[in-house]
């Protein structure tokens, strides 16, 4: 029985965002928007689903007069993500066998 | 990336891959600190040598330079850090250099103290140490220094303890390192006798403890896996 791959994760934006910030130990909002060649906007939405998943925190504070988010993931981001890579091997495994 | 769409897990692989060596790519090491620290202890060294051949002056003074040292050191660190926008991870290489850094400063705080505690322990007890030529037999009086090797093993202790603390993040072996090193201070001004206490805390908190934490997650682990 396959386990279902989780649909918070299971998005090109979001994915890409937690593959990030399990590589670091913070990121700014601004790395991210870099890294992944997203809108603002766009980041901003998914960021916020991550949020109220309680995969990522998100810090907002001033730097230099000008507002700074920061992002970082969490234990249950981690958790999250690692069931997600396994499952997606487990896929993949099976893929190979047929 | 633009709006949302259904992804196959080969992409979802080449997101996770493609992302972690992006923020992989983003640290690098620009060398300037070893080069600072490679030009200034070889020139102290080098000078010293001199020195001490053709009788210059400032032959120990020189070394001074290696305090100076950690303030271009600190201002690196800062322009580093502000250049980037992701904070990286603190691994066991940054963990090691962290515990050499630590060690140094215990060194030369161990070369400064004991001397003078000795000094203070030998002058109570009406001691005094004489240099004595067995060719001459001429004798003067030194200035006690006294090698208290046991002091030392508090760095050696913690040093690996630290390490795997950072690396593992493993909260129980940071503070047993922090225990160790403030058991390493203790002993600066301490006698011999007392650093016997002093390893017996530096051990419990060292290993003893994160050791019982350790094997308690295992037979949790086991119960659960079986």
């Amino acid at each position: 029985m396959f386990k279902e791959l989780d649909p918070i994760l299971h998005s090109q934006l979001r994915l890409a965002v937690m593959s990030l910030l399990i590589s670091v130990k913070e990121a700014e909002f601004t790395f991210i928007r870099e890294k992944t060649n997203s809108t603002a906007g766009n980041l901003s939405v998914q960021v916020q689903k991550l949020k109220d998943a309680g995969y990522i925190d998100v810090t907002k504070q001033f730097k230099d007069n000008y507002p700074l988010t920061t992002c970082k993931i969490t234990s249950v981001g981690i958790a999250a993500f690692e069931a997600y890579v396994k499952a997606l091997q487990e896929y993949l495994q099976v893929g190979k066998q047929i | 990336m633009g709006e949302e769409k259904q992804l196959t897990e080969i992409e979802s692989l080449r997101i996770i891959s493609e992302m972690i060596l992006k923020a992989k790519n983003e640290f690098y090491e620009t060398g300037v600190s070893a080069l600072l620290w490679g030009s200034v202890v070889s020139f102290c060294g080098l000078y010293s040598f001199i020195a001490d051949k053709f009788k210059w002056p400032y032959i120990n003074e020189v070394w001074y330079l290696t305090f100076l040292a950690i303030i271009p050191q600190i201002v690196i660190l800062i322009i580093e850090g502000s250049k980037h926008k992701a904070k990286q991870h603190l691994d066991g290489v940054g963990a090691a250099w962290i515990a050499f850094a630590i060690t140094m400063i215990g060194m030369t705080m161990f070369l400064n103290i004991v001397p003078h505690t000795y000094a203070d322990i030998f002058k109570a007890k009406h001691l005094e140490l004489i240099l004595h030529n067995t060719q001459t037999g001429t004798s003067e009086m030194i200035s006690p220094f006294y090698f208290k090797a046991s002091t030392l093993y508090f760095l050696v202790y913690a040093f690996p303890t630290l390490i795997t603390g950072i690396g593992r993040c493993f909260n129980p072996m940071k503070y047993g390192a922090l225990i160790c090193y403030m058991c390493f201070v203790v002993s600066c001004y301490s006698s011999h006798s007392t650093d016997f206490l002093l390893q017996s805390i530096a051990a419990i908190s060292c290993w003893l403890v994160p050791g019982l934490i350790l094997h308690n997650r295992y037979r949790k682990a086991k119960k659960a896996n079986v």
